[in-house]
């Protein structure tokens, strides 16, 4: 719990995987083992993959969905509980909810009817997390989230998807910022989250449409001076815009 | 018994980050710097030839470079317990019987002896395979955590051969495996795949000029596109498959099938395989079939940078670092959903999942005819490797691994 007067320090993770349960070759071994699955589980196959697969485009599909789609050729089993699971996040209860109720919709006599060939099973794993400290705490809510942004993508997951997984929705670094009177930064962080892109995608949108703001600010800032500085830096800020508009891609 | 030198680090990290990109060293540079004061032994029982001597000889130097003392130690015998070893190691893959129990007590004696002898002088154990499993039992010493890190396929071992290794993992705080399939359910443990090494003969960049050079002594035809499996000669390997597909995408388009590996030496089905292949491949113009040495590493980075389509139509895969090498190349790959590979391609985003012949020369015609697919999966073919399983990700497992341990964990787990 911050106060908000401390300094902040950003914390990366990396997960290390182990097998739970025995493999399933079909829907209805699947149904029965994510009912009983623990959180860190479901954690490993739905949000994991927004840090693994980082930079793909689009939204990033969960493992199970994947392997339903690829694996046991069911595709419209595969787009249903990939939305479901999307729409979920980022709660454990809400995601297992969600792949109940897709995976016990699916008729009974269907659910049955698709295996996995041999090799192609499907082994649930649990993430357990190893976290460390990254560089020196920050003092200034925007230095820290510059670094956010400049520094590896697992210091942006732990903050924005793996914490608040692990507390109903809340974050150490969105709770600090908004301490620090950055509520407006923390909001627009936390919304990220809700994209369901992989993070260095994520990363890039929040990049870009940040550093618009920062434009913006300037120009704001900039009121005050003398007419022709404030005219200069108006016009500075300006051409900054158009540049990024039409030079940046959409691209890490 | 002796201690190995590995090559001096020097600029390694920089070459790593050139490649690998920034975040993944700045990971390993925080977790390195969370296991300040810490040092580690990596021990096995060969410094050269082998996987495990391989990836140590690039590990060490890693792990020196980012401020983390390391050392390497290799085990020795005498000729009956390298015997011994082999015949477990076989067992361990299905093969033959397991040691009797008078091999396994000279087994037990040439790993005191090397627990007396090697310099265990670090905190954080990795033991590499078999061979030196048994030195814990007589050199574990308060305020060390020992790890044994199994490079084996497990999934046929003879269950005589897998009781010899499994009873002492309770000796260790954690174990790791290559992959799901290979792990005992009597000593479960971590995951960590393996890896390539972006810097080595079998990945670095390639110019033209260099990948010409090196196909030229083949004869493989110009002008026109290479449909290639790179894998040994074996049944679960299916290449009498991937003859099957190309024969019907042959209908459609226009491309050169070559089939390159070698014959494992502990395969004894190998050779009959590859007289198959040869069989089945007669008269056929636009096939290849290429038996390669087992340092071959160039030519097999030439052939994967130079073909179009890389196939892998598996029956069976453990993990197939084939996949991961033709994705770092930016290569189209089609290849089966079974074992490691679904890992590795993701469908329609990194690559294509097929499984079955037909199923595979549909794919190939479909990456044949667009470039602009063939394009877009290698740009994320080559960032999912970059991320998940270049030899960075590797290291930042073990040093995970050892910060759990340090700070507590232990991965035996009930299994569920």
């Amino acid at each position: 719990m911050t106060t908000g007067r401390e300094p902040f320090q950003l914390v990366g993770v990396t997960h290390l995987l182990r097998p739970w349960g025995e493999p399933v070759a079909g829907l209805d071994a699947m149904l029965e083992r994510v009912g009983a699955a623990p959180d860190e589980v479901l954690f490993a196959h739905s949000v994991c993959r927004l840090l693994r697969d980082a930079t793909l485009q689009g939204q990033v599909m969960d493992d199970l969905s994947h392997w339903i789609a690829t694996a046991l050729q069911d595709p419209e089993t595969a787009e249903r509980l990939w939305l479901a699971v999307g729409t979920a996040f980022p709660r454990a209860t809400a995601v297992r909810e969600a792949m109940l109720e897709v995976l016990g919709s699916v008729p009974a006599r269907r659910r049955g009817a698709r295996e996995a060939p041999p090799g192609a099973e499907f082994t649930f794993l649990s993430a357990v997390p190893v976290h460390y400290r990254s560089g020196e705490p920050f003092d200034d809510p925007r230095a820290a989230v510059a670094a956010l942004l400049e520094r590896e993508p697992a210091i942006w997951f732990h903050h924005l998807h793996e914490e608040p997984w692990d507390s109903e929705g809340s974050s150490t670094l969105l709770e600090w910022l908004r301490l620090r009177g950055e509520s407006a930064l923390a909001e627009r962080l936390a919304a990220c989250t809700e994209w369901g892109l992989g993070v260095e995608l994520a990363r890039t949108r929040f990049r870009k449409r940040w550093r618009l703001s920062q434009a913006s600010r300037r120009v704001v800032s900039a009121d005050g001076p003398p007419e022709q500085r404030r005219r200069d830096a108006a016009r500075g800020a300006a051409a900054m815009l158009v540049r990024r508009l039409t030079h940046e891609e959409d691209t890490p | 018994m002796s201690r190995v030198v590995t090559a001096p680090a020097g600029p390694l990290l920089e070459q790593l980050r050139e490649v690998a990109g920034d975040g993944p060293l700045r990971e390993l540079e925080s977790l390195a710097r969370e296991l300040s004061g810490h040092r580690m032994v990596m021990v096995n029982s060969t410094a050269v030839g082998g996987g495990v001597a391989e990836i140590l000889h690039r590990l060490v130097p890693l792990l020196q470079a980012l401020g983390v003392p390391t050392t390497w130690e290799v085990m020795s015998g005498d000729d009956r317990f390298y015997g011994i070893s082999k015949k477990l190691h076989n067992a361990l893959h299905g093969l033959g019987s397991a040691p009797t129990a008078e091999e396994h007590d000279h087994y037990r004696a040439i790993n005191r002896r090397a627990a007396a002898e090697l310099e265990l002088d670090a905190d954080l154990i990795m033991i590499h395979d078999p061979q030196p499993a048994a030195i814990v039992e007589t050199r574990r010493e308060r305020g060390q955590h020992w790890v044994w890190r199994c490079h084996i396929d497990l999934e046929r071992a003879e269950p005589g051969a897998l009781d010899l290794v499994t009873s002492r993992a309770g000796h260790y705080e954690a174990a790791i495996y290559s992959h799901a399939a290979f792990m005992p359910r009597v000593a479960p443990g971590f995951l960590v795949p393996p890896s390539i090494d972006p810097l080595s003969a079998k990945n670095a960049e390639l110019t033209t000029q260099e990948i010409d050079e090196t196909l030229a002594p083949f004869g493989l035809p110009d002008g026109v596109p290479w449909v290639t499996q790179v894998s040994r000669f074996d049944r679960l390997k299916d290449p009498i498959g991937v003859l099957r597909a190309f024969r019907l995408a042959r209908r459609q388009e226009r491309a050169h099938l070559v089939l390159a590996g070698g014959t494992a030496d502990d395969d004894p089905e190998g050779a009959t395989v590859l007289a198959e292949v040869r069989e089945a491949a007669q008269g056929h113009d636009d096939v290849s079939v290429l038996t390669l040495p087992p340092d071959a590493h160039r030519v097999i980075n030439a052939l994967q940078r130079r073909s179009t389509v890389l196939v892998q139509k598996s029956l069976r895969e453990g993990f197939a670092l084939t996949i991961a090498e033709g994705l770092w190349k930016r290569r189209a790959v089609v290849a089966s959903a079974v074992g490691g590979i679904p890992l590795q391609v993701l469908h329609e985003r990194t690559g294509l999942l097929v499984r079955s012949p037909e199923g595979c020369a549909a794919q190939i015609v479909r990456v044949l005819r667009e470039p602009g697919l063939r394009r877009q999966l290698g740009i994320a073919g080559r960032e999912h490797v970059r991320r998940n399983f270049l030899q960075t990700r590797e290291a930042r497992d073990y040093l995970a691994i050892f910060l759990a341990i340090v700070r507590g964990l232990r991965s035996r787990v009930a299994a569920a």
